[in-house]
Parts: C-alpha cells; structure tokens; sequence
C-alpha cells in the first residue's frame, strides 16, 4: 500500500477533528497506520462473502428437500459466514487499536500490549 | 441402514445438478477471498510490524495477526474441499440421472408407464396360450437389489411384464444409488462445518488432514483425469499448464500432499500447497510420542517458525512430508526465475529433524546469499528428497548399508532436477548439484543415471568419501566442471577403502576414526576413488584446513561440518568458493593443489 493512500483513507476515517487530526497525521507514513489502513482494508475485503455464498446457493434452496446433502450444506455455510463474521470482528478489532497505538506512540508500550492481550483474552473465550 | 431417505425418482430426475456446481464454484470464490486474506495478512499486515517494530506491542499484534492467517489458510483449505466435494456430489448424481433417464426413455418408446413409486405399468401384449387373445397388461414393480429375490421360474406370457420389470428395477437402481450417494456427502459435509472462533489448533489441522482424504476419496472419480504421477516432470509440466485455473484449484484442494512434492509444478505452487501440508503434516504428528514423529515436528515446527518469520531471499517449500525419515526441500530464492540454481544434497544421519531445520537450511541460505553477491539472480536448494542413512556411529555402519540409499536417492534427486529444468523461466539456466558427505556419493550416483544429471552444469562435492566412480569425467559434466572441497582435517574425506578395512578386520569404526586406518595413501576411500586426488582430475578448490581431529579438546570432527560456514564468525574460504561456481564465476575460484 502506498504512502498516499495511507494518508488518504487516514484523512477519511479520522474525520475533521482539528488537532487530534493533526495528531494523527504525523505518522501517517508509519507502520501502525499502514497495519490500521490495512486490517480495515481486509475487512472490507471480507465483506461481500455472505452475498457470494447467498447468490451460489440461490437455486439450491428450494428443491433442498430432496436430498440431506442439502441440509446440511445449509449449516455448514451457515458455521462459515459466523467464521468469517469472527474474522471480520477481529479485524475491525485490530483496526482499532492499530490506531490506538499510532496515537499513543509516545505512551508506555506496557500499555499497549495489555490492551491486545485483553483482547484476545476476550476472542479465546467467545 | 436406511438409505432412501424418501428419495423419489421425479426428485432424481428433477434435481438440478447445475445448481451443485454453481454453489461449488461459490466456495471456490470465497475460498480464493480467503486465500487473499491469508495474503494480505503475511505480506501487508505482518511483514510491516515484523520487519519494523521491535517492541512489546509489535509482538502482540502480530500474534494477533498469524492467528488471523492461520483462520484464513484453514478457511481455504476447508472451502476448497466443500467445493470438490459439491462437483464430485453434482458430477455422481449426473451419473444415476443418465441412467434414470435412459430407463424413462424406454419407458416411453414402450408406452409404458412409470408410476410415482416406481412400478411400472404396461398394456397387453403377444399371443394368448389357449385363445390366442394377447395377455393383459400389468404393474411391475422392483424386486429389489439385483441378486435378493431368485427368479421364479414362471414366466409371464406378456413380453412387456419383462420389459417392465426391467424398467422398473433400473428406475429403482437409480434412486437406490442416488440415495446412497446424498447419504455419502451428507456426512462428508457434516465434517467441513466450520469450527467456533478464529484459532486454528492443532487439532483442527488433523481434522483438515482427514477431511481432504475423505474428498480425495468420494471424489475419485470426479478428478477421473489423475494426477499423471508416472510421467516424466517434463509431461506434468505441461499437464499441469493445460488445466484451467478451477482444475488447478480442486487438485491443489484436494491433493496438496501430492501436488506440493510433484517435479515438474512450478515453485510457486508448490510451495502454496506445501504451505498447507506443513500445517496439515503439524496436526497429524502432534501428540504422537514416538521418537520419529516428535523429531519430524520439531523439524516441521522450526521449518514453519522460518516461513512466519520471513527471509531474504524468500523461502519456498518445494518439498513436504513425513514419508520415510521425513522430507524437507527448501529454496531460497525462487528457482523458477534464478537464472543460477543449486541444490545442496546432505549426507549421512540426516533426517527432517530440527537439526536438519536450523543447520542445514542455513547452509542453503547461505549460499544463495553468498552467491547471489556475485549474480543477484541466484537461488539455493537445501534437498531432503531421500532417506539419508542414519548411522549412529557414522562411517562404520556403512558396511551393511552399502549404496543402496544412494542409489535410490540419486533417482528422486534426478527427477527433482528434471523439473527445476522443465519449470525454471531463464532461457539457459545454470544448474549445480552440491553433495556433502554421503550427498555426495548420492549426487554421483544421480551423475551415473542415463545422460547425467538433467540441467545440472557443475557438480560440487564437499568432505566427500568417494562419490561411486574413480573419475570426475565420469560424473556427466566434463571434469573441468567438477568441484571438490576437502578439508585436510576431514577425517571422512580420508576413509579407507572398504578393502583397506576389511584387511584392518576387527579394528572396527573407532579404529579408523582415530587415524589408525586412515587411507593408506593410494587415494581409494570408501566409495572409490578420493575426489580430492590428482588420478580423480576434479578442480580442487581452497579450504580450510579445520580443527584437527584429535587436539588438546579431545576428538573433533568439526573439519567435516564447515565446508558452508560463513561470517560473521569466520571468513570461509570454502562458502565463497561454493557460491563462485554456484554464481557462475567458477574461473574465480582458489584452487588448490590435488592430494
């Protein structure tokens, strides 16, 4: 990903808040930004999987009576689209505090790691 | 067992089998979205932290992030096989279809008809017995499995009864099989539901392992156009580019294990199948505790610690598996498109293990960084692709084992190159066969096979015992091409011939391993002539003399393990020579007088 698309999508999700925007800015180019830019770029990128999985199956579901192959079929997408519903969590989750530490670089690193670490505290227990 | 299940024939018939294929091709798509999750996790996500942060918070996120792409590799590897498993569902369901719809068909061209259950009605026909009034007509209905119910011996005037009859248990074969199919992948597609959560343990790994046999084994005869595993690695190679990108997706889905070791598939897909075995090979040998499996994890898990940590150059997995004492082929840099490739063969006691993971990859990366000082389009093959002999103390064992290894080793090393030569890009790639040790030995019986070593232009050999052949004319490449390196402390490069040892008779291993046996000074070793010698004519190029074998420190061996070892700590005349002929710039080389 390029410096200037990390500065642009950075702009659009951090809003028109003044300082804090400025605040933001000046690590626009580094890692922890780029990692936010790109955790929510993968999560959009996960998005359009229910719709791709609804529109495979569209036929199939009304002769799905016919033959048990079917039915089951019916939850293993369903165990699918709630796996990658998880994945789409966690990377809004990383987006998050990929930012949080991009604001807070000058902070204890102590911090940071138990903030991720209460999370994925969080996502073993889910 | 019931297996009917209530199946119907007008549902068989009626069942819309292209819709199957339209939902495998829909995992197909969000398998391939997670594989390109997967991706962008490694390149974008992990390697920006990795490689830049070196702090507590890096750490946790980026494990974190391998979670998420461990998530993502599981979700391809599961999605790949739902999709198999929906084509091969769709493609046996075609088949009882065909002959559902044949036996309607006649049915109809007879005039008979098929009733809802099955039976088939018929109208009178042929001649009366008494007054010639043709019979009536009837119902037939199935009589079951072929083979359940003996034939009566009554045979109904009525020619129709038994054409109907026929109709009739064929409509029923129909449904009866159909029935069992829907039976079958119902219950393979119970196990493709996806765990709970984003963790992929161990565990899961083993189920996954499981579930694609399960597809590899329903799917059979969908993927009826095999794998042409007996061909030559020039002939996959174009197998291989005649697939279409679904085709090749299915095969890697569901044969990764055998895609991932296949010479003559090019590297990068290779190595994204060998990828998945590794993880795969992890879940089925964890929690063993038997001595080899718990040594081929510890190989397997410090393989894939390297592959998550990244390299320069990069790694590619050419080869994976726990068949034998194990195997382990690893590139670094891709071999594809170097236009210098050398594939390094080790030697005596090695075994996919974590030794064989730290040292011997190292020796790999090593050379492909050294050499690719000299050409930057170079690459190094660390070659695990045969059982090396283990023998615990050493050369003495070698008696009972003779060449066997080698010789079977030489083969698969052979094919191995015969792909690199059928996938690599360059218009006339530089290939060269590194043996160290009994490598060595395997590399020359590899040069004794038919034309020589496919592709391979210089040949080295490092604390070599005799490499099967008494002249380097004779290894395929012209002598002029032929490297040896042979530490003067190297105790191996100096072992006595086998008849020198039988003549030393009950002195056994430890005798000549001390010095008391070492070769009488005719230049016969082990495996023949001592390639160091001026009667072999190999090139002998500069190295390092080594610890002695027997100093203040005790016994030491060490002179036989350097031949690869480069700085910080030592500037090793022996790994740059290796990279020159590696590069190319063999006329750079510093020789050295032969012995």
């Amino acid at each position: 990903m390029s410096g200037v698309t990390g500065v642009r999508s950075l702009r659009e999700l951090a809003g028109p808040a003044g300082d804090d925007d400025r605040a933001v800015l000046r690590h626009s180019d580094g890692p922890w930004v780029r990692a936010a830019d790109g955790a929510e770029a993968l999560r959009t990128h996960l998005g359009p999987v229910p719709a791709e999985l609804a529109a495979a199956h569209k036929g199939l579901t009304a002769g799905s009576g016919a033959l048990s192959a079917l039915a089951e079929l019916g939850t293993v997408r369903a165990s699918w689209e709630r796996r990658f519903a998880a994945a789409q969590g966690e990377c809004a989750s990383l987006t998050g505090k990929f930012r949080a530490v991009a604001r807070t670089l000058g902070g204890t690193d102590e911090t940071v790691r138990s903030s991720f670490t209460s999370v994925a505290g969080r996502a073993e227990a889910r | 067992m019931r297996i009917d299940g209530g199946l119907t024939w007008t549902a068989l018939r009626d069942l819309e089998c292209a819709e199957l294929e339209g939902a495998a091709d829909g995992w197909g798509q969000v398998g391939n979205r997670a594989d390109a999750a997967r991706d962008r996790v490694g390149t974008h996500l992990l390697n920006g932290l990795r490689d830049t942060q070196r702090s507590e918070a890096a750490e946790s996120a980026v494990a974190r992030l391998h979670q998420l792409h461990g998530n993502f590799q599981y979700a391809h590897t599961e999605c790949g096989l739902i999709r198999t498993a929906l084509n091969s569902l769709a493609h046996e369901m075609k088949a009882q279809q065909r002959v559902l719809a044949d036996a309607l068909e006649d049915a109809a061209a007879l005039t008979f008809t098929v009733h809802a259950d099955g039976s088939v009605a018929y109208p009178a026909a042929g001649e009366g017995l008494l007054d010639g009034r043709p019979p009536q007509g009837g119902t037939a209905a199935s009589s079951g499995p072929p083979g359940l119910v003996a034939p009566s011996g009554l045979i109904a005037p009525n020619p129709n009864a038994a054409r109907a009859q026929d109709i009739a248990d064929r409509v029923a074969g129909a449904v009866r099989a159909a029935a069992e199919i829907d039976w079958r992948y119902a219950g393979i597609l119970r196990r493709l539901k996806a765990e709970e959560g984003l963790k992929v343990p161990a565990s899961t790994w083993k189920d996954a392992a499981a579930d694609a046999a399960e597809v590899r084994d329903a799917a059979r005869n969908y993927l009826r156009d095999g794998i042409p595993e007996d061909a030559t690695p020039a002939e996959r190679n174009a197998w291989w580019a005649g697939l279409g990108q679904e085709q090749r997706e299915e095969y890697l889905a569901v044969y990764p294990d055998v895609i991932g070791n296949l010479d003559g598939i090019p590297a990068a897909v290779r190595d994204a199948a060998n990828r998945d075995n590794l993880q795969l090979l992890i879940g089925k040998l964890d929690g063993r505790d038997d001595s080899r499996s718990v040594a081929q994890l510890e190989g397997l898990r410090e393989i894939d610690r390297q592959l998550r940590a990244g390299s320069d150059p990069p790694m590619f997995l050419r080869g994976i598996s726990d068949e034998g004492n194990g195997r382990a082929i690893v590139s670094y840099g891709n071999p594809d498109t170097a236009r210098n490739v050398a594939a390094y063969v080790p030697g005596l006691n090695t075994s996919l293990d974590k030794e064989f993971a730290e040292g011997d990859l190292k020796r790999a990366r090593d050379t492909a960084i050294t050499a690719q000082r000299y050409d930057s389009s170079s690459a190094a093959i660390a070659w695990l692709g045969y059982d090396a002999p283990q023998a615990p103390d050493w050369f003495g064992s070698l008696a009972v084992m003779g060449d066997s290894r080698a010789e079977r080793g030489g083969a698969h090393f052979s094919s191995f190159m015969q792909g690199i030569v059928s996938t690599n890009e360059s218009e006339d790639p530089h290939l060269t066969a590194i043996g160290h040790s009994y490598g060595s030995r395997t590399v020359g019986a590899a040069a004794q096979r038919g034309e020589g070593i496919p592709g391979v232009d210089d040949i080295v050999l490092v604390g070599s015992p005799g490499v099967g052949v008494d002249r380097a004319e004779d290894l395929g490449v012209g002598k002029e091409h032929v490297f040896v390196g042979a530490a003067e402390n190297d105790v191996v490069t100096r072992l006595p011939s086998k008849q020198q040892v039988v003549l030393g008779a009950a002195a056994g291993p430890v005798a000549y391993m001390v010095g008391s046996l070492v070769d009488k000074g005719d230049g016969d070793l082990w495996f023949g002539k001592d390639p160091a010698s001026r009667a072999f004519g190999a090139q002998r190029f500069h190295v390092d003399e080594g610890p002695r074998l027997i100093s203040a420190r005790g016994l030491s061996i060490d002179a036989h393990s350097r031949y690869f070892d480069v700085g910080p700590e030592r500037d090793n005349a022996s790994a740059d020579n290796i990279a020159l002929i590696v590069s190319g710039n063999a006329h750079k080389i510093k020789s050295e007088e032969a012995r």
